[in-house]
């Protein structure tokens, strides 16, 4: 009976990883194809598409960078701002402070384009609409990472930090030198979902860029059409390549990171 | 911790693999787009077409910047634009114009057509065959008339 279960569940986490690994390995193989055709396997095989995008024009490439910088850029100033407005919700008491953290669970809760007009009439009259700073200055004030951190941050108890302070340890001491190390998980897995929300954000590119030459991948990838199969599945490859292995090398750290907070 | 070393490893040689073929992408991509020389032309106004506002405007302009079409009596010319660009924020493409011969001469040709302006900036000399709206390197140096 037991044997019989452990198959039965065997069989099943089979089914949903391929499932959920299917598209992924459907998109690398057919990223060798020479036909226009898609199908399960190639009708011909070919490294034509391969050739193009990193061989023969410099767009995909180019296209690659611009994500590769906004991605990060973001990802840190998000962290970054948020560790330290977590710490400020987590350890101070102040007036209005549960009125505040519920404005900003209020705030992460809406979708993104309640706000975009909002956010376009700001930054226009901040002269910046056109520029990267109008895709990088709303994604690092985001009240997800505030939300994330301060759950994080409280399950450190205090009197390590009572100890830390008795000892002459000052705010940005405490914050960086005892609790960003010890929740580092969390923190790590906040560095990591804001880089894949940066990494494939479309909506943002399309409204505040003005020029093309700007946009990240995610953007050229859905305007990509009369490509062949080959193009459109290596750049889906190179798409999936920083996040892929981001996530082999902290994996450990989002699990944790994700268990931690209870998401 | 040897896991994390790997992925440390193949990361940055990924990274540093995807910058070498964006080097030499953009420099195969480079290599291969025309080279082109402009001049400017003026033109004089012809007939009044439509007894209102339509000008033929007529250009005299040298053989070496007409260039063979597929229609006869006509000529190929080809018209420097500005557009924003993929992988620049400005890129130069040329514009192909069917123009018919009115008139020709040992150096040049006339050509008259509606969508001639008064001054334009065509195409004397290029490396490679050009095609409409194909990306070329401008070599003149100031900004086209367009």
């Amino acid at each position: 009976m037991r044997k019989r279960t452990s198959v039965t569940k065997g069989i099943g986490l089979f089914l949903l990883a391929a499932i959920a690994l299917g598209p992924m390995l459907y998109t690398f193989i057919n990223s060798f194809s020479g036909s226009t055709a898609y199908g399960l396997l190639p009708t011909t095989w070919s490294l034509q598409g391969w050739k193009e995008v990193f061989w023969n024009r410099p767009h995909y490439l180019a296209k690659f960078w611009n994500s590769l910088g906004l991605a990060v850029v973001i990802a840190l100033g998000q962290t970054l701002l948020s560790c330290l407005a977590g710490y400020g919700f987590s350890r101070f008491s102040f007036r209005g402070k549960e009125a505040l953290f519920f404005l900003v669970i209020l705030l992460m809760m809406m979708p993104y384009q309640v706000t975009l007009v909002s956010n376009y009439l700001m930054l226009d009259q901040l002269g910046l609409v056109g520029s990267r700073w109008a895709l990088i200055l709303p994604a690092v004030f985001s009240p997800f990472g505030v939300f994330l951190l301060r759950q994080v941050f409280d399950t450190c108890p205090n009197d390590i930090l009572e100890a830390a302070r008795l000892d002459g340890a000052g705010n940005f001491r405490i914050l960086f030198g005892i609790l960003v190390p010890r929740c580092r998980a969390g923190v790590i897995s906040l560095g990591i979902l804001s880089f894949i929300d940066a990494w494939n954000m479309v909506e943002q590119p399309i409204v505040y860029l003005r020029s093309e030459y700007d946009y990240p991948l995610s953007v050229f990838l859905t305007r990509m059409n009369g490509q062949s199969i080959g193009v459109l599945c290596t750049c889906g490859v190179l798409a999936a390549l920083p996040v892929v292995l981001l996530f082999l090398y902290y994996d450990q750290e989002l699990t944790e990171g994700v268990t931690l907070t209870q998401l | 911790m040897v896991r994390k070393r790997i992925i440390r490893w193949m990361a940055g040689v990924v990274l540093i693999a995807l910058l070498a073929f964006t080097v030499i992408s953009n420099s195969v991509y480079q290599a291969s787009l025309p080279r082109v020389r402009t001049q400017i032309f003026e033109a004089t106004i012809g007939e009044l077409l439509d007894g209102y506002g339509l000008w033929e405007t007529l250009n005299w302009v040298p053989k070496e910047c007409v260039f063979p079409s597929g229609s006869e009596g006509k000529v190929c010319l080809y018209r420097i634009n500005q557009r924003a660009g993929q992988f620049a924020r400005v890129e130069y493409c040329v514009e192909k114009i069917e123009a018919p011969v009115l008139e020709e001469r040992e150096d040049a040709v006339l050509v008259g057509d509606l969508y001639l302006g008064l001054t334009e900036t065509l195409v004397c000399e290029t490396n490679l065959p050009l095609m409409d709206g194909q990306t070329v390197i401008w070599l003149n140096g100031d900004e086209p008339d367009t």
